[in-house]
């Protein structure tokens, strides 16, 4: 009776602590980081090579940063280039959602700072964000995710 | 008899409560104008703008700061002057010197300002997007015809593909399509209607926006 008193004091203790886990995760970090300095080509097909060939015509050096993830509803990828970023650095990211045997479909279309990081919520479909206005002050951004035609 | 601390004359000089209280607001009207009413046309020109996008130019101020603006820090970003430029990699792409030069050369800012919205304008061109220049877009009740500026402003929102402006135009302008709102639910389509009119012939060469000079040529008679 004691080793049945343990085993269940520790179910409840594991699940508690997954439970608490669960409930700290807001949702599934996308960090953005530069995956292709100097890109010609995006291996992921998500710019085209005249995308990039344009950053280099405005005097920068073309960079892909991307953040991906897998979770149970499929491969999300978050590509962002800096050839699209506004006055406060603000750049347009692309929220991908690819499946197996299926084409990868555009899910929400962010602006970050470069290298920046999006919350993708735990039931997908809130993106989440940390952006700068225009006149620069900080301001949390909310964008629907479900497919862009 | 009763005696008054004050002469007469003095107490109908005396302002009222209410005149008081409309006194400070007219105050702190004028201290806001002051603090975030941007740069003139004006005083734009001084710094080098050329004088046929002053007004645009002064209008994007408007929602951006004044020459010596530097922002709050954001995650260890700040902006600086009259355009808000900040310092997470646009600043530096159009800006080779330090951010105290920067602050301090008002024409350093007009020049950053003038290549980037070359760079948009550029951008917007590659993808189409002028081809909205002259369509009608209604949002919230206003309608407004396209204009070039309309498309430098909402650039605002990212001028390449997937962005906000890119989705509208391949919407077929629908304001409620999806991927045209920011963050903070703004529509692109505002910033279309705000930004329309202007003169912005020194970024597109050509002048679809209204002047307030008179016209040139002279008059037979």
């Amino acid at each position: 009776m004691r080793s049945n008193h343990w085993l269940l004091g520790g179910i409840v203790a594991t699940g508690v602590a997954f439970s608490g886990a669960a409930h700290a995760q807001q949702g599934y970090a996308l960090k953005l980081e530069q995956t292709t300095p100097d890109a010609r080509h995006d291996p992921d097909g998500v710019w085209d090579d005249e995308d990039l060939a344009f950053i280099r015509k405005t005097g920068q050096v073309p960079a892909i940063y991307t953040a991906r993830i897998t979770t149970p509803a499929g491969e999300w990828l978050l590509s962002q280039t800096n050839g699209d970023c506004n006055m406060q650095g603000m750049c347009t990211a692309l929220l991908i959602l690819k499946k197996q045997g299926r084409e990868a479909v555009t899910m929400a279309n962010p602006q970050l700072p470069l290298g920046g990081t999006a919350m993708l919520s735990l039931n997908y479909k809130k993106l989440v964000t940390k952006e700068i206005d225009q006149d620069g002050h900080a301001v949390d951004g909310v964008y629907e995710v479900a497919p862009i035609p | 008899m009763i005696i008054s601390a004050s002469p007469p004359i003095l107490s109908w000089l005396r302002p009222g409560m209410r005149d008081v209280g409309a006194n400070i607001g007219l105050a702190f009207g004028l201290i806001a104008s002051f603090a975030f009413a941007g740069q003139s046309a004006v005083s734009l020109i001084a710094a080098g703008m050329p004088a046929d996008c002053a007004e645009y130019a002064s209008n994007v101020t408007a929602s951006e700061g004044s020459f010596n603006s530097t922002s709050p820090s954001v995650n260890g970003v700040r902006c600086y002057g009259a355009f808000q430029f900040c310092d997470s990699g646009t600043l530096q792409s159009y800006w080779p010197g330090t951010k105290d030069d920067f602050l301090a050369d008002p024409s350093a800012q007009v020049d950053a300002w003038l290549k980037y919205e070359n760079d948009q304008w550029a951008q917007a061109n590659r993808l189409g997007l002028t081809s909205m220049v002259g369509q009608q877009v209604c949002y919230n009740g206003t309608c407004a015809i396209i204009s070039q500026s309309s498309i430098l402003k909402a650039c605002q929102f990212g001028c390449g593909k997937g962005g906000k402006l890119y989705n509208l135009m391949q919407a077929g302008l629908d304001c409620n399509a999806r991927g045209t709102k920011d963050g903070a639910g703004t529509s692109v389509c505002a910033y279309l209607i705000s930004g329309a009119g202007y003169n912005v012939s020194c970024v597109t060469r050509s002048n679809d926006g209204i002047d307030c000079l008179p016209a040139g040529g002279t008059k037979n008679e």
